[in-house]
């Protein structure tokens, strides 16, 4: 009995010196990390289907062809479109954020309708800011926000005009927003409060910046066509379980890659 | 027989006592007092068994029982013949005369919790349970409704509602001496909108469009801006006019009789009851919400659900507040009576109580301020002066074709609702769209219906050229239909000068409501074939 006593208190000692030390280093320097990685499809591409658009000619000027958005893969590499990853806290107001990014941009966030698609299919933005959506079309189009937290918004935008929208607060999940006018356009709204969120490009390839580095963060990814959450994808040929779609790491200072992300045609519907 | 007495029990027909054509049965007050168990009650249960996977064997029973029985009866009464008949209504009269009465329960929001589980792709039982305990220990049963007394809501609630008079819609319907009636919600209201506010009562699947499901708090038909709450103004007028086009009735019977000063406020009292049952499903809603994704709070909610089991709080208010009525005389044997319903305290203590006092207070605060939130909507001076209203009527047609308002895109050119869209409302994507099930996708619906979600049914853009306007016909419900949109609906709102430069201005959207509003007489006698209107086809033409 003896002994475990001396042992607990040579345990304490220890931790207590460790956390002291760790303590010091956190307030003398905070590090900063970037993440990369990229989504790729295993599989065949699939081809993105056409759209039936013949009801709105303007839509179909200069030999316009519209294609569905919601599973774009690049059938060069594989590399998969619209992937988003998102930091996901409880209370922002305690998260560590690199200084450049602490405060959200006072610039509009846009949201425009350009041959009858939405650009950018998947909009990230901070509450608070504001979204611009703008027309650039000849024809009129409506965004009909679906938010859960912020007010649910259906706007008419005539061409050549936008609307400006304060979103307030952050939403849990994407939010979608559809063109009633012209049922094929649909797109999404990620609103946090912070800036993390990254999404793939036309490679696949995702960037976040200036993540806190040495501390723990936990992710989740997100595609529009997903079946189920992302649970289960292959890093750099390892299997890796993304439980729900959520991913913890701890990333060490300056950049992180984790290099290629392959998910199997059965994550998507 | 039977089942001609079963369609009648559940389609809302009468009550039980009416089969037998006895006057007695028009006074609810009696059924109230002497049987236990609802009738209405007890067809909304057969109704509801019949639909829940029982079906065959139902219809299978019922038809045999037919069957037996009028041969039988057809024959003549041969008494020794009838003898297991007796024995077989003897039995369904002591069921429903005998304590057979469970105290009916709001129905927890299984779409909703479907759509989360599917956002979340987790199980949410547990998080459905612990808001469902906290929901009825706030809000109590449709017998015994509560409000939660919270200090920091006290204003709001009294500037939206009389809670004491919650008790005039709440419960079974029953009359007392005075001939006030109590149950007014039963009675007038939940054979189409539930129970629960729900809109899946009994009917509901009859019905097109389907009766309003209170819970989100989302309403299409108001003086308000959209994405606010209506006012109490506008849903007493929409129960005393009825919504036209729809399955809505008037109920201006109910309203006031100037003879009778004392039931100046039942129809008051249905717009109370409604607002309680919005506020309690929304508070439902969002708080399933905020626990589904917050692990944190789940945690508080178990424990909560440990340390005091479900239902516990219900029953000691109810107790304390059976015991202010004893003094009162009821004549109705059931647990609701006539009691006023008092605000009762509620414990917020752990995380998950806190959060769900931020969200009433959310909820209620949104209520409470929707006066605020109204539109003004004043005639111009020329709406009046049949020459310039003649003009406005022809530069009303250029903006009804135009780009700017785009009206036409949808309710296609000659107003016949046959523009381009085939979509629906957000009532029916809240558990599909929202749940990533495409609505017309027949098998990936099967796991949506199956948690008692509608079968969504496309919404359409309304024809105009009928001069019938669910939102009311005074140039200014058009006028706010326009300029916000309808909450709900792929209604959009107009652009507006000065907000947007390209949009319209204001007189140019009184001028847009007179033309839709002579749209009538301009087709009249010129509507065009049944074909016309149902084919989508002519849209091309309408492009500015």
């Amino acid at each position: 009995m003896k002994v475990s006593m001396s042992w607990l208190k040579f345990g304490l000692l220890l931790a207590g010196a460790l956390c002291s030390t760790f303590g010091a280093n956190s307030v003398i320097a905070q590090e900063w990390a970037d993440l990369k990685m990229t989504f790729v499809y295993d599989g065949k591409a699939p081809a993105a289907k056409p759209v039936d658009a013949s009801k709105d000619p303007l839509c179909l000027e200069d030999g316009n062809k519209i294609v569905t958005e919601n599973m774009v893969v690049n059938a060069t590499n594989g590399g998969i479109r619209y992937i988003a990853l998102s930091l996901d806290v409880k209370d922002a107001s305690k998260l560590k954020i690199h200084p450049d990014l602490a405060k959200a941009s006072a610039d509009k966030v846009l949201l425009d309708n350009v041959k009858c698609v939405f650009v950018p299919h998947v909009v990230v933005m901070r509450s608070g800011q504001t979204l611009e959506v703008k027309n650039s079309d000849k024809t009129g189009h409506n965004a009909n926000f679906g938010f859960f937290k912020n007010q649910a918004q259906n706007v008419t935008v005539p061409s050549g005009a936008s609307k400006d929208l304060k979103i307030e607060k952050e939403e849990t999940a994407p939010t979608p927003v559809e063109c009633n006018i012209h049922p094929w356009m649909k797109g999404y709204v990620i609103v946090k409060d912070h800036p993390y969120v990254g999404v793939s490009d036309e490679n696949g390839a995702l960037v976040i910046k200036g993540l806190p580095a040495g501390e723990e963060l936990k992710f989740r990814v997100w595609h529009e066509n997903q079946n189920k959450a992302i649970s289960e994808v292959t890093i750099n040929g390892k299997k890796e379980k993304w439980d729900r779609g959520y991913v913890t790491m701890t990333l060490k200072p300056g950049e992180n890659n984790l290099g290629t992300i392959k998910l199997a045609p059965e994550r998507f519907k | 027989m039977l089942s001609c007495w079963f369609f009648a029990q559940t389609a809302g027909l009468g009550p039980v006592a009416e089969i037998d054509g006895s006057a007695g049965a028009q006074n609810p007050a009696n059924l109230g007092a002497k049987t236990p168990l609802h009738p209405f009650d007890f067809g909304q249960y057969l109704f509801k068994w019949a639909l829940c996977g029982v079906r065959p064997q139902f219809w299978r029973t019922l038809a045999l029982a037919e069957g037996w029985v009028m041969p039988r009866l057809l024959n003549g009464f041969r008494a020794k013949r009838l003898a297991p008949m007796f024995g077989f209504a003897a039995v369904a009269a002591l069921s429903v005369l005998s304590g057979c009465y469970s105290e009916p329960h709001f129905e927890p929001n299984a779409v909703f919790r479907f759509r989360v589980e599917a956002e979340t792709d987790q199980d949410q039982a547990k998080a459905a349970e612990a808001v469902n305990a906290l929901v009825a220990d706030w809000f109590g049963t449709p017998d015994r409704p509560q409000w939660p007394a919270i200090a920091e809501t006290t204003a709001a609630t009294d500037s939206l509602l009389q809670v004491e008079r919650l008790n005039r819609a709440a419960g079974p319907q029953r009359s007392d001496r005075e001939d006030n009636h109590y149950g007014l919600y039963r009675e007038l209201c939940s054979n189409c909108h539930g129970l629960t506010g729900n809109g899946r009562g009994p009917t509901a699947m009859f019905l097109d469009p389907y009766p309003r499901d209170f819970r989100p708090g989302w309403f299409k038909y108001k003086s308000t801006k959209r994405g606010s709450r209506p006012t109490r103004d506008d849903l007493y007028r929409l129960i005393k006019h009825g919504i036209p086009g729809t399955s809505m009735p008037a109920f201006a019977a109910i309203e006031s009789h100037e003879h009778d000063k004392k039931k100046n406020d039942d129809l008051d009292a249905v717009v109370d009851y409604v607002i309680y049952l919005s506020v309690r499903g929304e508070v439902e809603r969002l708080l399933l919400y905020e626990v589904a994704n917050d692990e944190g709070l789940l945690e508080g909610a178990r424990a909560r659900m440990s340390d005091q089991p479900a239902g516990s709080a219900t029953t000691e208010v109810s107790s304390s507040s059976q015991a202010t009525s004893t003094t009162e005389t009821s004549n109705v044997s059931t647990a609701s009576n006539a009691a006023p319903v008092v605000a009762q305290p509620v414990v917020i203590e752990s995380t998950f109580e806190i959060k769900a006092k931020e969200v009433f207070v959310d909820v209620l605060s949104k209520w409470a301020g929707s006066q605020e939130q109204v539109v003004n909507a004043q005639l111009p001076a020329w709406w009046n002066e049949p020459a310039e209203h003649a003009d406005a009527i022809a530069q009303g047609r250029a903006i009804y074709l135009g780009a700017t308002a785009a009206c036409a895109n949808c309710h296609g050119k000659s107003g016949g609702g046959n523009g381009l869209v085939r979509d629906y409302d957000d009532w029916a994507k809240d558990g599909t769209v929202r749940a990533g099930i495409e609505p017309a996708d027949r098998a990936a619906l099967k796991p949506y219906l199956a948690v008692g979600g509608l079968k969504p049914v496309p919404i359409s853009p309304r024809d105009l050229r009928l001069g019938i306007y669910r939102g009311g016909s005074e140039p200014a419900d058009i006028y706010r239909r326009i300029v916000q949109g309808i909450e709900g609906t792929p209604m959009p709102a107009v652009a507006l000068k000065p907000d947007n430069p390209q949009g319209l201005s204001e007189d140019e959207v009184w001028q847009l409501v007179a033309y839709v509003m002579n749209m009538k007489a301009e087709v009249a006698g010129a509507i065009p074939a049944e074909g016309d209107v149902a084919s989508r086809e002519n849209v091309d033409e309408v492009q500015p």
